[in-house]
């Protein structure tokens, strides 16, 4: 496996693995406050993020197709 | 329907079959299997797909509540070590062809004819497994925080939070018992509603999103898989020889598992025989692997 690949799986690894616990702690303050949800805050990032990341990669996709078609030409 | 849809439709039958069985046993007011056992050993309680809830006692585990898996709810531990031990022999059948949620959210996505352009599927397999078990380890972070009360405990277990199996259940018992069941909405059930059907069923490939990235027993059941296929049990393997190189396996596997070689990622696959019935390629394989025979 070459070094960018390693470094591309660690990188996923690593955002995924901090995606729940700071979207657990960084909503604290809201949900220490009210509560009121269920999901005390989390809400306001998890998905979101999420939603972002869904979208930049098929915008990633989509600019690196635009790119191949004007390599190609076609 | 297309003539490719139904011959794939034909040929992995039993799966879908098992689907339905799987609902059946499992999902509230009919839970046969549960209700059975509750039967067998005399417990009362009116069984629901909560009686067997697939990520509890790996929150407890991993939260060093290990009592609690001794408690009252024996039987949602054992159910959950049973899958995870069966698949070291069998691959994550459980997975792939008896889990309600899984299967509603593959259903839904065989079921609505999106144009494949809009759906999302990662195709570096490497990327989906270090992103299916970083969030693996994000779950067993917060279990342990939480469990061990460094994080205050209104702030609740990570998997009661987002539940699918909830959101599924209130469904079942809506449809089949009290209507008023489907009201008990809140922000964690719709945000999970989205995540588990609109986004990891509708638009990733497959509509297995949830299982592959928010299920820890699946991310625990392929790591038991991936063992087992490395000690020669049930696993599916890729014969190089007679493959042309079509990708239609990739397109059809719901779990993303098979590589750009067409190999199979073990920890991704769930022995769902997709790609067994689509290319001969493929073969379900126990004791010596195809190359060497
Ligand atoms: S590799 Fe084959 S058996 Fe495994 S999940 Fe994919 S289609 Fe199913």
């Amino acid at each position: 496996m070459r070094i960018t690949e390693k470094l591309k799986m660690w990188w996923a690894f690593a955002m995924a693995a901090s995606a729940l616990p700071s979207s657990y702690f960084l909503t604290m303050s809201c949900c220490g406050t009210c509560a009121g949800c269920p999901i005390c805050g989390s809400c306001l990032l998890a998905y979101p993020i999420l939603l972002a990341i869904v979208i930049m990669a098929r915008l990633i996709r989509a600019g690196k197709g635009l790119l191949r078609q004007r390599q190609t030409g076609q | 329907m297309s003539l490719r849809a139904k011959e794939t439709l034909v040929k992995n039958r039993w799966r879908y079959i098992a689907f339905v069985a799987g609902f059946f046993l499992f999902v509230a007011p009919f839970a046969l299997l549960t209700r059975a056992v509750y039967f067998l050993v005399g417990n009362t309680a009116e069984p629901t797909l909560h009686s067997v809830c697939f990520r509890m006692p790996i929150d407890w585990i991993f939260g060093g509540r290990f009592y609690s898996i001794f408690g009252s709810s024996w039987f949602m531990a054992a159910f959950v070590f049973t899958v995870i031990i069966s698949s070291i022999f069998f691959g994550a059948v459980f997975c792939g062809w008896l889990c309600p949620v899984g299967a509603v959210s593959e259903a839904l996505s065989r079921a609505v004819p999106i144009p494949k352009r809009f759906r999302i599927r990662i195709r570096d397999t490497t990327l989906t497994v270090s992103m299916r078990y970083g969030f693996l380890v994000g779950f067993i972070i917060i279990a342990f925080l939480v469990g061990y009360k460094l994080a205050s405990d209104q702030f609740g277990s990570i998997c009661c939070r987002y539940c699918s199996s909830s959101v599924l259940q209130n469904f079942a018992s809506a449809l089949f018992e009290d209507p008023s069941a489907v009201g008990y909405w809140h922000s964690g059930s719709i945000i999970t509603l989205l995540f588990w059907l609109l986004i990891g069923g509708l638009m990733f490939s497959g509509g297995r999103g949830w299982c592959l990235f928010f299920c820890p027993l699946g991310a625990l059941s392929g790591l038991a898989h991936k063992i087992g296929g490395r000690l020669g049990f049930y696993r599916v393997e890729h014969n190089k020889g007679i493959c042309t190189g079509c990708n239609r396996c990739q397109s059809l596997c719901p779990m993303w598992a098979i590589k750009n070689d067409h190999t199979v990622e073990r920890t991704l696959c769930v022995n769902c025989k997709e790609c067994i019935h689509a290319c001969d390629a493929y073969k379900l394989v126990r004791g010596k692997s195809i190359e060497d025979n």
